[in-house]
C-alpha cells in the first residue's frame, strides 16, 4: 500500500478576524501550504469544516476553495464531523493517498465563528449533539461537558485546581506560538475564579470562539522521494465513534472512541505509547484534557490533573502536550482545530517549531474530537 | 425546535415515549432503530417510567439563542427506574440542594414558547 507524507503546512493566526470571510480564511491557509511547495499541484481538495452553513450561510466549500485557487476539474469536497472535522478531513486525505487514487491532496480546515453573536455560536456548536432530545431541552455543548466535569469531581474527589493546570499550561505554551490567539500567562486562581459558563466549567476552562484555517499538503511516496527534506510520514490515521447521546453511555467519563482510535493508531504505526515525543490533544475544556489522557491510558483515572500539576506535560516534561497552546490558547476554530494540531506536530517533527520546539522530536500523536468524544480522529506522525 | 418538529415529537416529549426491543426487552430513550443488546430491528414504542435519580447536573449561565433569557438553566442526567439514562432540565425549590443520587420525578412543563416537554423535579428526600 502507498505511504502518505505531509510535505508542507500553511497556518493563519487564530483570532477574531473581522476582515476575513470564510473564503479568505481557507484560501490564505491553502496558499501558505502551496507556496511552501511550488512544484506541487493538488489533485484533490478536502475541506474540514463544521458549520459554515450557519456561520457564513455558505456551503459547498470544496468547489468554492478549488475555484478560489484556480483549480478546476479535480475532486473537491467538505468533510464534517463537528469539532472533529479537521482530523476526519486528514483521515480522508490519508485514505485517498493510501488507496493510490490521489498523489497530492490539499487538506484545509476552516471555521468562521465570529460573524455570529455568542448565543448563536453556542446554538451552532450544539448542532454537534442531538437536536431533538438535547439542544431542544436547552443543552449546550459546554453544559454536556460540565455534566462530565461534575461527575468526575464526585467520583474521583479531584480538585478544580488540579484540572486548571491544563489551561495554565496551554497559555504558557502559546506565549511562544506565532499563530496563537492568546498571548497572556494565566494562573490557577485566574481559572477557578473566572466567570461560570456552565457550572463547574468556567470561562478559562473553555477554548474560545474564534476564526482560523490551517492547511496541509499530503503526498504519496513517489512524490515525497522527489522533494527536499521537511517530510513527515502520516504513519496512521484512525477514526472512531462513541454513542451519540452522552447520557446513554454506560460511563460518560470513558472516552471509548478516544481509547479505540488511539489503540488502533498506535498499533497501525507499530509504536507504543511511551515512544511518543509529544501529543496535541483536544483540550476544548479542562475536563476534556483529563478524560482524554485517562482514556488513552496515559494518566490513571482521576489523576490527569495531578500529573499536569507536577509538570509531566510541559514542553520540557516527560510527555509534552499542546506545544503551541492547544485549543485553549492557540484557539479552537472548531472545524480547523484538527488540522492545526497535525500541522503543529509537523512543525515539531521537522524542527521548525521555533521557540515551541520540543528537542529531538521524532514521533507525535494528534487527537481531535467532535462532540464529547463522539467522533474522534487520532493521527500518528513520524519524522522521515 | 420549531412547530413542525414539535408536532412530530410531542408525544415523545410529553409522555416520555421511547422504544422497547421486542426480542430482548431492552428499553431506550430516545428511540433507537436497532437494538444495541441483541441486534434486533423490532423496536416498538414504549412509555418510560416517570421516576428516577439524578446522576449529574450543571447550572448553565450561557444558553443557546433559543433559550436566551431562560438562564440559569439546570440540566441533568437522570437514570430512570428501568435503567435508561436521559438528558433533561431539572427543577428544584432550592438548586443548591441538588446532589448526585437524589430522587426526581417527571412532569410536563412549558419549556419554551408553547412547547411542552418533560422536565424532572427534585423530590423531598
Amino acid at each position: 500500500m502507498e505511504k502518505a507524507y505531509i510535505a508542507s503546512c500553511g497556518l493563519i493566526s487564530v483570532g477574531k478576524l473581522k476582515d476575513k470571510g470564510i473564503g479568505d480564511l481557507m484560501s490564505e491557509a491553502s496558499i501558505n501550504a502551496m507556496k511552501a511547495r511550488p512544484e506541487l499541484v493538488p489533485d484533490r481538495i478536502i475541506v474540514g469544516n463544521m458549520f459554515s452553513g450557519v456561520g457564513s450561510r455558505q456551503e459547498h466549500l470544496g468547489a468554492y476553495l478549488a475555484s478560489l485557487l484556480g483549480l478546476d476539474n479535480i475532486p473537491a469536497y467538505k468533510v464534517e464531523a463537528a469539532c472533529g472535522s479537521g482530523g476526519v478531513a486528514v483521515h480522508n486525505a490519508y485514505l485517498a493517498i493510501k488507496s493510490g487514487e490521489s498523489s497530492v491532496v490539499l487538506v484545509t480546515g476552516v471555521e468562521k465563528m465570529t460573524d455570529l453573536e455568542v448565543n448563536d455560536a453556542t446554538s451552532a456548536l450544539a448542532m454537534a449533539d442531538n437536536q431533538e432530545f438535547s439542544a431542544s431541552v436547552g443543552a449546550t455543548f459546554t453544559s454536556l461537558n460540565a455534566l462530565t466535569y461534575r461527575a468526575y469531581l464526585n467520583r474521583y474527589h479531584a480538585k478544580r485546581e488540579e484540572l486548571a493546570a491544563f489551561p495554565v499550561l496551554a497559555h504558557r505554551n502559546a506565549i511562544d506560538s506565532p499563530h496563537a490567539m492568546f498571548k497572556k500567562i494565566i494562573d490557577v486562581n485566574d481559572v477557578i475564579s473566572s466567570p461560570v459558563i456552565s457550572e463547574p466549567i468556567r470561562l478559562l476552562d473553555s477554548s474560545p470562539m474564534c476564526d482560523g484555517a490551517a492547511s496541509l499538503l499530503i503526498v504519496n511516496e513517489e512524490i515525497a522521494n522527489k522533494l527536499n527534506g521537511k517530510l513527515v510520514e502520516l504513519a496512521s490515521s484512525e477514526v472512531s465513534v462513541n454513542m451519540f447521546n452522552l447520557a446513554e453511555r454506560p460511563d460518560p467519563l470513558d472516552y471509548t472512541a478516544t481509547r479505540a482510535a488511539t489503540k488502533k493508531a498506535l498499533e497501525r504505526a507499530g509504536i507504543s505509547i511511551n515512544q511518543l515525543d509529544l501529543m496535541e490533544i483536544h483540550d476544548a475544556f479542562s475536563i476534556t484534557s483529563a478524560l482524554s489522557l485517562e482514556s488513552m491510558g496515559i494518566s490513571e483515572r482521576g489523576k490527569a490533573g495531578k500529573d499536569a500539576e507536577k509538570g509531566r506535560f510541559e514542553r520540557d516534561g516527560e510527555l509534552p502536550i499542546n506545544t503551541f497552546g492547544g485549543l485553549k490558547a492557540r484557539g479552537h476554530p472548531v472545524g480547523a482545530s484538527g488540522v492545526y494540531e497535525i500541522a503543529e506536530a509537523y512543525l515539531q517533527l521537522t524542527g521548525e517549531a521555533g521557540r515551541c520546539q520540543v528537542p529531538d522530536a521524532r514521533i507525535a500523536l494528534a487527537h481531535n474530537m467532535g462532540g464529547v468524544d463522539t467522533t474522534t480522529a487520532v493521527t500518528v506522525l513520524a519524522k522521515r | 425546535m420549531n412547530l413542525s418538529s414539535y408536532e412530530r415529537l410531542k408525544h415523545r416529549y410529553r409522555e416520555l415515549i421511547g422504544v422497547r426491543c421486542e426480542d430482548c426487552g431492552k428499553e431506550y430513550f430516545p428511540k433507537q432503530y436497532r437494538c444495541r443488546n441483541c441486534g434486533s430491528y423490532k423496536m416498538m414504542d414504549a412509555k418510560m417510567p416517570d421516576t428516577g435519580k439524578l446522576e449529574s447536573y450543571t447550572i448553565l449561565n450561557v444558553p443557546s439563542s433559543e433559550f436566551k433569557g431562560s438562564e440559569p438553566i439546570v440540566l441533568g442526567i437522570v437514570e430512570l427506574e428501568n435503567g435508561v439514562r436521559l438528558l433533561s432540565q431539572i427543577e428544584a425549590d432550592d438548586i443548591n440542594s441538588l446532589s448526585q443520587g437524589i430522587k426526581v420525578k417527571m412532569k410536563v412543563a412549558n419549556i419554551k414558547d408553547s412547547f411542552e416537554v418533560f422536565k424532572f423535579y427534585a423530590q423531598e428526600q
